[in-house]
């Protein structure tokens, strides 16, 4: 697989939206968090699809430097009802679809990391749609990328490709910089 | 009077009558036994043939007052109406002209009564059917328009002018329809160009523009039209406007693409994610408490699209009157 961020776009703190196919954004996920990690990036990866436990095993095997890589949880609580934060490592909100909860959280946590080179991963827009609409999560996406830009940070949408309306997916695009098909 | 004049006199097409000012009768022709079917000897010597003709004193009082006012600085009058009644009890409409003048040294008024009774019901039959037609186009929802053969809109209904927020139809006559009442005027050409092949064009749309620059879809139906001699000299027709119900589809196929989106793509997401925990746990990477997160949040999803499904079967079910009944019922559970 080819590199799917490159340093230079980082450092001028870019927004990438990536798509790829349902059985591989797993995969991706790793990959972008290994080509982050290794240009000394810290990453803040927003899961809604699996727990922040399974997340840091799997980084764990694939080498990554678990103290490069914090969590917002969307998925934990959700489940089981409560878990406490791990100050530094997982902050958990109750339900993808809180969307409140995940902007404050997305911002204290931004702030808990002021001063260090931040990439934000978030995997994936795409099951947002379960619990939001097209036009909702275009908004809600259009607040992420402006908070990116007003902090100075690069991020990564992850999106299922070809799951996306083309009129969400020409929004996406005009809220992005780079859009890269993986597949 | 000579055989010619008493010929003349006695036109039984014609009333000739002579009176006095107080309406006494002094002469009273064929043409008026004929035509009141009263004879002569009913009528002249006195003044009760009038009532006879006009028996509502209201309408007798109005004849008498309005000729006598017409009289009363002339010595003539012309083209004065009234409707009389027949002996047999029918009204029959006079056109009146009567002249004063002096008949062996007496003062008298002659006066000429034309029956236009079937010139008046012609008429009146004709403003009939002038009116009704023009109620009908007074009265149109729908918009009749009428150009010619340069595009001018010489005609419309005044639905035209509503329809397009123009106060009144003055506003818009004389104006080019295409160049003043076209989002894009070129789009009039493909019309014209069907009318021209066919001589008609049926359920049309074009996309006309409202005064306050916003789009108004219409569907027309439009012909050419010809003058008596066959010559073709414009175009007329029927607009329609379907803003609305474009709108609606268009809001509907929005809505089943999102919802077919937000029902589709999630449902091949949980089903890779399961696959990848059932690898995971092969592996040994998760743990059972973790696959159990895994899977509840996944059975969370799939609580979550059925709620859409159900959303999206209702709303479909109430946007489209169209859906029998017995499908509606299905679809909304």
């Amino acid at each position: 697989m080819a590199t799917l961020v490159v340093r230079e776009e980082l450092e001028k703190k870019r927004i990438f939206l990536i798509l790829t196919s349902s059985g591989k954004i797993r995969e991706r996920n790793i990959e972008i968090i290994k080509e982050v990690s290794g240009l000394g990036y810290h990453t803040l990866v927003i899961t809604t699809s699996y727990p922040y436990s399974v997340l840091k095993k799997l980084y764990d095997e694939n080498g990554i430097d678990p103290s490069k890589v914090f969590f917002i949880d969307a998925v934990t609580r959700n489940s089981i009802g409560s878990a406490e934060n791990i100050p530094g490592i997982v902050r958990y909100v109750n339900s993808p679809a809180d969307l409140t909860a995940m902007g404050i959280a997305v911002t204290e946590v931004l702030k808990e990391h002021s001063g260090e080179k931040v990439c934000i991963l978030y995997d994936s827009i795409s099951i947002m749609l379960i619990y939001l609409s097209s036009q909702n999560l275009s908004k809600f996406i259009h607040f992420v990328t402006n908070k990116l830009r007003l902090l100075d940070i690069s991020g990564v949408f992850l999106a299922v490709e070809k799951g996306l309306d083309p009129q969400i997916l020409s929004q996406l695009t005009t809220f992005v910089d780079t859009v890269i098909d993986t597949e | 009077m000579n055989p010619l004049e008493e010929d003349i006199v006695d036109n039984p097409l014609v009333m000739i009558i002579t009176l006095e000012r107080t309406g006494k009768i002094h002469t009273w022709n064929k043409g008026a036994e004929v035509i009141t079917g009263h004879s002569g000897k009913d009528a002249v010597g006195g003044t009760g043939i009038w009532k006879l003709l006009y028996p509502d004193p209201a309408y007798r009082d109005m004849v008498t007052n309005e000729i006598a006012k017409r009289l009363r600085n002339r010595t003539w009058f012309d083209n004065f109406q009234s409707t009389i009644r027949t002996k047999n009890g029918d009204e029959r409409t006079i056109l009146w002209n009567a002249s004063a003048t002096v008949s062996s040294g007496e003062p008298r008024i002659v006066t000429i009564g034309i029956d236009i009774t079937l010139q008046r019901k012609a008429e009146l039959a004709l403003e009939e059917r002038e009116w009704d037609y023009r109620s009908v186009i007074e009265n149109i929802q729908d918009v009749f328009y009428r150009t010619d053969m340069k595009g001018i809109l010489v005609m419309a209904s005044p639905s035209f002018a509503a329809l397009l927020g123009y106060a009144s139809l003055r506003e818009c006559i004389g104006h080019h329809l295409a160049d003043t009442f076209y989002v894009d005027p070129a789009t009039r050409k493909p019309l014209l160009d069907t009318i021209s092949a066919k001589g008609s064009a049926k359920n049309y749309e074009v996309i006309l523009k409202h005064r306050n620059g916003t789009p108004v879809v219409i569907s027309t139906n439009s012909h050419q039209y010809f003058d008596r001699k066959g010559n073709l000299i414009g175009v007329e027709g029927i607009f329609r406007d379907v803003t609305a119900q474009r709108k609606a589809e268009l809001a509907l196929i929005a809505y089943v693409t999102e919802m077919a989106l937000r029902l589709n793509l999630p449902i091949g997401y949980i089903r890779d994610t399961l696959l990848d925990v059932s690898r995971l746990l092969k592996n040994g990477t998760v743990t059972m408490d973790e696959m159990a997160i895994i899977l509840d949040t996944q059975a969370r999803n799939a609580d979550q699209i059925a709620l859409n499904l159900r959303d999206f079967q209702k709303s479909i079910a109430e946007k489209n009157e169209l859906i029998p009944e017995a499908y509606r019922k299905f679809l909304q559970g």
